[in-house]
């Protein structure tokens, strides 16, 4: 094969992986390249999307009794 | 004691959504079994009800600080208070507080001491502990367990007036059950400035003491919290029969 050919082969494949490269870089958006300086005032950053907790059940009314004593000073008999 | 033990049994019959609590100072005393036990007999009676926690009050440190944490080791029910440190180690002389479940709601219950009764009782044991502002420790506290909890409860043995200071001062108390009272109230006192519940059983003297039993019946909804309440003082008269199982317990420290 003549040398310029093969040359010419090399060029083409050579222009094709650059191009399926920028093709990539774009694709997944990770270019090397700075981001463009913006004149307009930058937005707030979106929030990170969480995942909310799981929703806590909510208790069904009840009565709870709170039975309480104080100052019993010891007294296990009836005294008084 | 035995009578009681009869009422308690009564309302967790009706219920399963029972507490049963004391603020304090109920460990010491001079009756002869209780002193003669050096409060044991106390304890183990009160194991016997089944109360579910006690704020450590200042006279129960008459018993001398080796004999309260004997007693204290031996019940079976937390005896609390946030603000009461071992000085050596900066550490709860016990514990703080607890969380417990009833009904499906979250309910912190925290003990408070009245560090002034105490240090004059405890005299150069107080070296040995480090007490801590009781209202300074409850805000503190009452800031951490608030997002974890349905309903805050503060065991409170800091007297009357200073107890209302706390319900005025200290946001996010929905209820304090108070002792060291100092006077008879025929309703709960209620905080106007953050609506806080104060409770008092008893206001003892000698030879008038461990006959009442406060009787507070909280309605809960959901996120809504306290939505009504009624409260009631009895006074455990002789209509009340005797607790056959805390009057054996009673006969045999009796018998020994």
């Amino acid at each position: 094969m003549p040398r310029t050919k093969l040359l010419e082969i090399l060029f083409v494949v050579a222009a094709g992986l650059g191009l399926l490269f920028v093709g990539w870089a774009v694709f997944t958006g990770n270019t090397s390249a700075p981001p463009p300086a913006s004149v307009l005032p930058t937005a707030a950053p979106t929030p990170t999307p969480t995942i909310p907790p799981p929703p806590t059940p909510t208790p069904q009314p009840i009565t709870l009794t709170v039975l309480h004593t104080n100052d019993t000073w010891g007294y296990v008999r009836p005294c008084g | 004691m035995a009578r009681r033990a009869t009422k308690v049994k009564e309302e967790r019959a009706a219920s399963a959504d029972v507490l049963l609590l004391d603020a304090g100072n109920s460990i010491y005393g001079d009756e002869y079994l209780t002193n003669h036990t050096q409060g044991q007999v106390v304890i183990e009676a009160m194991n016997l009800i089944g109360y579910d926690a006690m704020a450590l009050g200042a006279g129960d440190f008459r018993l001398g600080l080796d004999v309260l944490q004997k007693r204290i080791a031996e019940a079976r029910f937390p005896i609390l208070s946030a603000n009461v440190l071992a000085a050596g180690t900066g550490r709860p002389f016990v514990t703080p507080y607890i969380i417990k479940k009833v009904g499906g709601y979250r309910i912190a219950i925290v003990g408070l001491t009245d560090i002034e009764e105490a240090e004059t009782i405890l005299g150069d044991d107080a070296n040995a502990l480090k007490l801590l502002d009781p209202l300074e420790t409850a805000r503190r506290t009452v800031v951490e367990l608030r997002p974890q909890v349905d309903l805050v409860i503060v065991l409170s043995h800091l007297g009357t007036q200073l107890n209302r200071q706390l319900a005025d001062t200290v946001p996010g108390i929905d209820v304090i059950v108070g002792g060291l009272v100092t006077e008879w109230t025929s309703e709960p006192w209620r905080s106007q400035v953050n609506g806080t519940l104060l409770v008092e059983a008893d206001v003892p003297s000698p030879g008038h003491a461990g006959r009442q039993i406060g009787v507070l019946r909280l309605q809960l909804e959901g996120g809504r919290g306290i939505t009504g309440y009624t409260w009631e003082n009895m006074t455990l008269t002789p209509d009340y029969s005797d607790d056959p199982d805390m009057n054996a317990l009673l006969e045999r420290y009796q018998n020994q």
